[in-house]
């Protein structure tokens, strides 16, 4: 445990760490700002359904028509009114064929493809029942925010903790090497040994530094915009949607969140990935002695992950691609549809959860061997 | 006791240290060859910083890699290149290194405080690193070496920055830590062994050249040093080792088999005997 903090105190005594952490703020606060647009909208609609309920049936319409007469609440009552259950009747035949006919040179991903939409169907029953159409999250404006949110400000929080992530681990485990201490510490008591303490503080720095981003960005994001009144409405209302490939279609979650339970979910998601690509950074700091250099094959091991998933979608090799989709790098990208069937971005249900399991698994075992051979070489000094 | 047997050390093709058996019980060893010789590959086996590619060192009869820990908690170790935290105090620092050597902190707290008192540097233990001179940084590698009491120590090129006051106190302290633990002390500076090692281990060729005592190693020169005046012509196979100078001028030191016409014997000293043995274009 002294170790760990030793090895904490490493990164803590970091000025440029602490630089970047505070640029990454500041950046998060201007995305915030940018934003602005939705902003009053957003906050009137929040506002109303704290005093209304999530919830549209009589109830709410009649509340809406006793607001104050305004262009914007008769906006509001025409969007409420023209609510409908909308998986009811919810055919999911057109996405399918959409999508198996993209895939259909490849008779596995396309029949992956068939079973992920059986198991939507069932959750569009499920859907229908719950009424969770009818919530209202925050109205008509519910799919820009919702976006917003988790397409422009999470992705950047999560971006910025898993390059932090990184960039820490790579960090601890050269840090020997670049003050020329590797000798006298790798022929301590400890030995090779140490190695062991630097990934782990590798690994909870990462989500440490990730969840503080987090905390504080999403601190501000709630001074401004007001969300008081919505934590409890279903994100599968039917004001947010989702895009892939020009479809829009409604936002099919595999199990039913509100939006509170969405973003810790979010959250909690995004610390797990933080973590994975931590351990990608472990296995090239342990491998790679040069701090240079392991970042360069970190940067080339996560890029090339990402050209070979468009190769594969390029030349039609549909099962390659299907099982790219599982990588880390391919995870982050759909960071805005996560729990949800993601269109051509998964293959199976829950493929963002699987992804990172499979991918903590993995990298958690490619981390093991690393050190394992780290143990068993030579220590360039 | 340290057994190393038949080691050698290979790069790919390019051979490092070939067939090296030592032994090594409580004194002072120094190790001393040129640049190059292999000497700092061989430390760096002793202190399992690199496996052997055949043959293997022994602590007490078991294999060292296989007492891992257990043999490395026995190690102080100073290497060629003392490396250390900028931002660190020299106390810190230490606190740091039992940290590593799983010295506890109450422990590592009043040894800090013996081995700061020890190195001479109590009034600079809370000095950053990076403001200490390079000696003053050396210190505080010595004192990380002998933070766990080691039963054996290792130091390559320890006097390397120190004033000549601060080589003294350094040989000193070398010789009463050896009554009881094996001491190797890897140099190319002949003085800082030539009074204290008890044996002196020689690689040439990348090879063991010889383990032998001071005297020893100068009573095989005995007898083919000689002294001649400067400006004497150095005949085939006499070969010059230094020039001094001498109370009728200066004078070279010369190492052949056959007395030189006019030239007196001298007694050899261990620089010449290294001079001798690692004359040019050997290594």
């Amino acid at each position: 445990m002294r170790l760990l903090r030793y090895e904490w105190s490493k990164l803590a005594r970091l000025p440029a760490l602490w630089g970047v952490l505070a640029l990454c703020l500041v950046f998060n606060c201007l995305l915030i700002g940018s934003g602005g647009r939705w902003r009053w909208e957003w906050n009137e609609a929040a506002a109303m359904t704290g005093r209304l309920g999530q919830r549209v049936d009589t109830g709410f319409l009649d509340g809406l028509r006793q607001q104050p007469q305004s262009e914007y609440r008769d906006y509001l009552l025409s969007a409420a009114e023209g609510m409908t259950d909308i998986y009811a009747d919810y055919d999911l035949r057109p996405l399918v064929d959409y999508y198996t006919g993209y895939v259909k040179s490849s008779p596995k991903a396309a029949a992956l493809t068939e079973r992920k939409y059986e198991q939507l169907a069932e959750r569009v029953a499920h859907l229908s029942e719950t009424g969770a159409a009818m919530d209202w999250y925050s109205g008509p404006i519910t799919h820009n925010v919702h976006q917003f949110l988790y397409g422009v400000l999470m992705r950047a929080v999560l971006t910025e903790g898993a390059v932090l992530g990184m960039l820490s681990m790579l960090f601890l485990l050269g840090y020997e090497n670049q003050q020329r201490t590797a000798a006298g510490v790798y022929a301590s008591r400890t030995g090779r040994k140490l190695c062991r303490w630097k990934v782990l503080a590798g690994l909870t720095w990462a989500p440490a530094i990730y969840l503080l981003l987090a905390a504080v960005t999403l601190v501000v994001f709630l001074l401004f915009w007001d969300w008081s009144g919505v934590w409890g409405g279903s994100v599968s209302g039917q004001f947010n949607y989702a895009i892939d490939m020009l479809v829009r279609r409604p936002f099919f979650t595999w199990a039913d969140f509100n939006a509170g339970g969405y973003l810790a979910a979010v959250v909690g998601l995004g610390g797990l990935l933080t973590v994975v690509f931590a351990l990608l950074a472990a296995v090239c700091g342990t491998l790679v002695p040069n701090v240079y250099l392991s970042a360069l094959v970190l940067t080339l091991l996560l890029c090339g992950g990402a050209a070979a998933q468009t190769f594969c979608a390029q030349t039609g090799l549909w099962m390659g691609y299907a099982l790219l989709t599982f990588q880390p790098v391919s995870v982050w990208l759909y960071v805005n549809g996560w729990f949800t069937e993601l269109g051509l971005n998964a293959f199976v249900p829950w493929q963002e959860s699987m992804g990172t399991g499979l991918s903590l698994a993995i990298c958690g075992v490619g981390t093991a061997l690393a050190l394992r051979r780290f143990g068993r070489k030579d220590i360039s000094t | 006791m340290l057994t190393v047997e038949h080691i050698t050390k290979q790069y790919g093709n390019f051979t490092a240290l070939e067939d090296i058996s030592l032994q090594f019980s409580a004194g002072v060893y120094g190790l001393l060859a040129p640049n190059g010789a292999g000497k700092t590959t061989l430390i760096k086996m002793l202190t399992t910083l690199l496996f052997p590619t055949s043959g293997q060192i022994l602590w007490e009869g078991e294999d060292i890699h296989a007492l891992d820990e257990e043999y490395r908690g026995l190690l102080g170790y100073l290497p060629q290149e003392f490396g250390y935290y900028p931002g660190y105090t020299p106390r810190q620092f230490l606190h740091y290194a039992a940290a590593l050597q799983c010295i506890p902190k109450k422990e590592a707290h009043r040894r800090i405080s013996e081995l700061l008192k020890l190195v001479g540097l109590s009034d600079a233990e809370h000095k950053k690193m990076r403001q200490l001179s390079g000696g003053m940084r050396q210190r505080v590698g010595i004192a990380q070496a002998m933070l766990n009491d080691p039963r054996l120590l290792i130091l390559d090129e320890p006097t390397a920055g120190l004033d000549p006051r601060e080589r003294v106190r350094f040989r000193n302290l070398i010789h009463s830590l050896a009554e009881d633990r094996i001491v190797i002390l890897s140099t190319h500076i002949v003085s800082d062994i030539e009074t204290i090692a008890g044996q002196i281990v020689m690689l040439r060729d990348h090879k063991l050249f010889c383990c032998d005592s001071p005297a020893g190693i100068c009573g095989k020169m005995k007898g083919r040093v000689f002294e001649v005046p400067a400006g004497t012509a150095l005949e085939e196979n006499q070969f010059l080792l230094s020039e001094r100078q001498g109370e009728q001028g200066t004078v070279l030191r010369i190492f052949c088999d056959t007395p030189p016409r006019g030239a007196g014997p001298v007694t050899p000293g261990l620089e010449d005997a290294f001079l001798a043995i690692y004359r040019e274009g050997q290594v």
